[in-house]
C-alpha cells in the first residue's frame, strides 16, 4: 500500500482544482506543505479506510466508525492525521498476525467532551514484542507516525495486549474544530513550518543553517550525529570550525557564491569532526531568502559519502589492477610466440611450444585466481608444474608464500626446466631423476632464499647455443625479476639450475 | 627510421621497466638496430646503471612496481641523458615535471619506440 496515493484522497475531494492538471502525481512534499484550506477530517478518514481495505485483502477487514459526524479543520493537519491513521492501519496488516490468517482492524474516529478528538486504530493480532519502547522503537514508520503527531501538538499512545493492540491518537481541542468552524488557532503557515522543521530535525543527512558570515543557526540531529558536535556548542559559531586546515579558504568562496543567489549542488569535500577525524562529504548549499528576495543566509545538507568514496576508490584500484595484468599477460604472450618461433626448430615444433606454455601461463593464472592474486605456495607452484613427471621427481622444500608475479615467474621458469628435461635432459630417458629443493635462512628480519634443480641419470647435456623462449625466461627474466644471476651448469650427470638471493624479491615485495 | 640499418650503432640504451617481459621486447628492437641495452626492474637498479656512466638514452616506466620514476627522471635529467617515457599509467604529475620526454602508451609498436629515441638522440 502507497501512503501517498491514500493520502491524496481528501485533497481531490475538498479541492478538485487545486492541481490545475498541473502534476498527475501530487508529491508527498506539495500535498503536506501548501495550506489548501479545509477538510472534513471523518470524511477524509473514511475516504482512506476504503483505498485502504482494498489492501487488507486476504489479511482480513477494515472497519470505519465515526460517530462524531463531520469534524472540519485545516487541510493539512486533516491530512497529517490520515497519514498517521494509514501508517498504523499499515502496521496493523504487516505485523499483526504474523503467522497470517484473516484478522480485524477498527478505526474509530470521535471527539471527547472537552473537545478532544480521538482516534484509535485497534486490531485483533499478538500486540507490539515484549519489551518494546513505544517512544524508541520500531522502523521508519513508528518514526513518522511519532514525528508527525508532535508536530500536531497530539498525543500517540500505544495500548499492547495479547488480544491485540490499539493505537490510540488523541488531538487536543486547539487544533481540532468544531462543525463548520473556521480554522484553528494553530496558522497554516505555522503548522506547515512546524511539520518541516521535524522532517529536518529526523533526517540522517547533516542540515545546517548559517548566516552570511558563516555563523551557524541552526543545528539538527543529523548533524550532531556526523559532526559530532551539538546544536548549543555549534549554534552562533563560525561553520568553519568544521573546516581542515587545509580547505579553510573554501567558506569564502561558498559565501560568494551564496551572496549571488547561486546553488552549490553535490560539492564532494571534506570536513573535520569534533574527534578530529575527517568526514568525505557531498555538500548542497542553498541560499534563504527574506520575504523581500535577499539573501540572508544559507542552509547546507551534507551527506557522509565516506563508503561511497571508499566503493569508487576499490573500484579504480581494480581497474588499475586488471589493466596490469592484461597488459603484462600480452607481454608474456607476445614473447612466448616471439621467441618460440625464433629457433631452428620445425614450425610444427614451435607451435606444440607456444601451446604448451600457453597451456602452463594459463594452469598458473587459474591457480591465481583461486587465490584472488594473493600470491601461491612455492610447493603448489612447482607441484602443479612436474605433475606429468611426479613419480621422477624429488620435491623438498618449506611452504613459502610468493606474491602473484613471483608465483608467475616460479611457475614459467620451472615449466622451462620441465620442458628442457623432457626434451634433453634427465626426464628424456627411462632412468634419470630431478631433484627440486628450496630452502630459507632468516636473519636478522632478512632472508636468504635458496632454489635448486638437479637432474640426474640423464644423457649428457650441453648448452645448446640459441635462444628460445625457455634461455630467456631462465636467464634473463629470472634475473631481471629477482636481481639476482641464477646459476646454470651443465654437470656429466645433467643439468644443474640455482638461485640464491634476498627472500624479499620474492616473497613480500609487492609488484602489483 | 633514418636510411641506415643500424641507426643506433654503438649506442647504449637502459630499459626501466618493472615487466620483464615487456623489457626484454623492447630491449630486442634496440638490439635489432645495432644499440647496446641493459634493464632495469626497480628504482634502486636503475639509478646504480645511471651512475655508472655511458648511457645514451633511456626508456622509462612511470609506475615501477609500488614506486614512480621521479627519482629516476631526476637523475637523468642531471646526467643530460635523454629519455622517453613507455607507460600503462599516465600520471599527469610526472609527465608535467618533465614535460619535454616524450610520451608512449604501452604495448606500442616497438619499433616506433625505437624511432622516438632515436629522435631524441638525433
Amino acid at each position: 500500500m502507497n501512503r501517498l496515493s491514500v493520502v491524496a484522497g481528501p485533497r481531490k475531494a475538498t479541492k478538485p482544482s487545486a492541481n490545475n492538471g498541473k502534476s498527475a502525481r501530487p508529491s508527498a512534499d506539495s500535498q503536506l506543505l501548501r495550506p489548501l484550506g479545509a477538510t472534513d477530517l471523518t470524511s477524509a478518514l473514511r475516504d482512506a479506510c476504503t483505498t485502504l481495505s482494498r489492501a487488507c485483502g486476504h489479511h482480513g477487514s477494515l472497519e470505519f466508525r465515526a460517530p462524531i459526524g463531520s469534524c472540519v479543520m485545516p487541510s493539512s493537519e486533516a491530512m497529517t492525521l490520515v497519514l498517521i491513521v494509514t501508517q498504523a492501519v499499515t502496521n496493523a496488516i504487516k505485523y499483526s498476525h504474523p503467522a497470517g490468517g484473516p484478522g480485524k482492524i477498527i478505526v474509530c474516529c470521535c471527539r471527547d467532551p472537552d473537545g478532544t478528538i480521538a482516534i484509535d486504530v485497534i486490531d485483533d493480532g499478538v500486540g507490539l514484542p515484549e519489551n518494546f519502547d513505544t517512544t524508541a522503537d520500531g522502523g521508519s514508520g513508528f518514526k513518522i507516525m511519532r514525528a508527525l503527531s508532535e508536530s500536531l501538538g497530539a498525543t500517540l499512545g500505544f495500548n499492547s495486549t495479547s488480544l491485540g493492540l490499539a493505537v490510540r491518537l488523541r488531538v487536543p481541542p486547539a487544533s481540532a474544530c468544531g462543525q463548520d468552524a473556521p480554522p484553528a488557532r494553530v496558522s497554516l503557515r505555522e503548522h506547515a513550518s512546524r511539520l518541516l522543521a521535524s522532517i529536518v530535525e529526523t533526517s540522517n543527512d547533516a542540515i545546517v543553517g548559517k548566516d552570511l558570515n558563516g555563523i551557524v543557526t541552526s543545528w539538527n540531529r543529523g548533524a550532531e550525529r556526523l559532526f559530532g558536535y551539538t546544536a548549543e556548542e555549534m549554534i552562533g559559531k563560525s561553520i568553519t570550525i568544521l573546516f581542515p586546515a587545509d580547505r579553510q579558504n573554501e567558506e569564502a568562496e561558498i559565501l560568494d557564491r551564496v551572496r549571488r543567489g547561486e546553488r552549490i549542488d553535490h560539492y564532494e569535500t571534506v570536513r573535520q569532526r569534533k574527534d578530529g577525524s575527517f568526514v568525505d562529504i557531498s555538500l548542497s548549499v542553498s541560499p534563504i531568502m527574506d520575504a523581500a528576495g535577499g539573501v540572508i543566509g544559507a542552509s547546507k545538507i551534507a551527506r557522509d559519502i565516506t563508503e561511497r568514496k571508499e566503493a569508487r576508490a576499490r573500484e579504480q584500484l581494480l581497474a588499475q589492477e586488471i589493466q596490469h595484468r592484461t597488459k603484462n599477460l600480452f607481454a608474456v604472450v607476445q614473447a612466448v610466440v616471439a621467441r618460440s618461433f625464433a629457433g631452428k626448430q620445425s614450425v610444427e615444433e614451435a607451435e606444440a611450444a607456444v601451446l604448451d606454455r600457453l597451456r602452463s601461463l594459463a594452469q598458473t593464472h587459474v591457480m591465481l585466481i583461486d587465490k584472488e592474486w594473493q600470491g601461491a605456495d612455492l610447493c603448489e607452484v612447482v607441484r602443479l608444474e612436474m605433475s606429468p613427471y611426479a613419480d621422477r621427481v624429488q620435491i623438498d622444500g618449506p611452504s613459502l608464500m610468493l606474491n602473484a608475479k613471483a608465483a608467475q615467474t616460479f611457475a614459467l621458469a620451472v615449466h622451462e626446466l620441465a620442458t628442457n628435461a623432457a626434451k634433453y635432459g634427465a626426464l628424456s630417458n627411462a632412468n634419470g631423476r630431478v631433484n627440486i629443493s628450496w630452502s630459507v635462512q632468516r636473519s636478522n628480519g632478512s632472508g636468504l632464499f635458496t632454489f635448486g634443480w638437479r637432474e640426474r641419470d640423464g644423457p649428457p647435456v650441453s648448452p645448446s647455443g640459441q635462444k628460445g623462449f625457455g634461455a630467456v625466461v631462465l636467464e634473463q627474466v629470472v634475473a631481471d625479476y629477482f636481481e639476482v644471476t641464477p646459476l646454470i651448469v651443465f654437470d656429466r650427470s645433467g643439468l644443474r639450475y640455482e638461485l640464491r638471493g634476498p627472500l624479499d624479491a620474492l616473497a613480500t615485495v609487492a609488484h602489483p | 627510421m633514418t636510411g641506415s640499418k643500424r641507426p643506433l650503432a654503438g649506442r647504449f640504451i637502459l630499459i626501466i621497466e618493472d615487466e620483464p617481459f615487456i623489457a626484454l621486447e623492447v630491449q630486442a628492437a634496440f638490439v635489432a638496430v645495432g644499440a647496446r641495452t641493459a634493464s632495469a626492474t626497480g628504482i634502486r637498479k636503475a639509478i646504480q646503471m645511471i651512475g655508472n656512466g655511458d648511457l645514451s638514452a633511456a626508456v622509462v616506466d612511470i609506475s615501477l612496481g609500488s614506486d614512480d620514476c621521479s627519482a629516476v627522471c631526476k637523475r637523468l635529467s642531471e646526467g643530460a641523458i635523454p629519455f622517453v617515457f613507455y607507460t600503462g599509467h599516465v600520471r599527469a604529475g610526472v609527465l608535467m615535471k618533465w614535460p619535454e620526454a616524450p610520451v608512449l602508451t604501452k604495448l606500442a609498436d616497438k619499433g616506433r619506440v625505437v624511432e622516438v629515441v632515436a629522435g631524441v638522440l638525433r
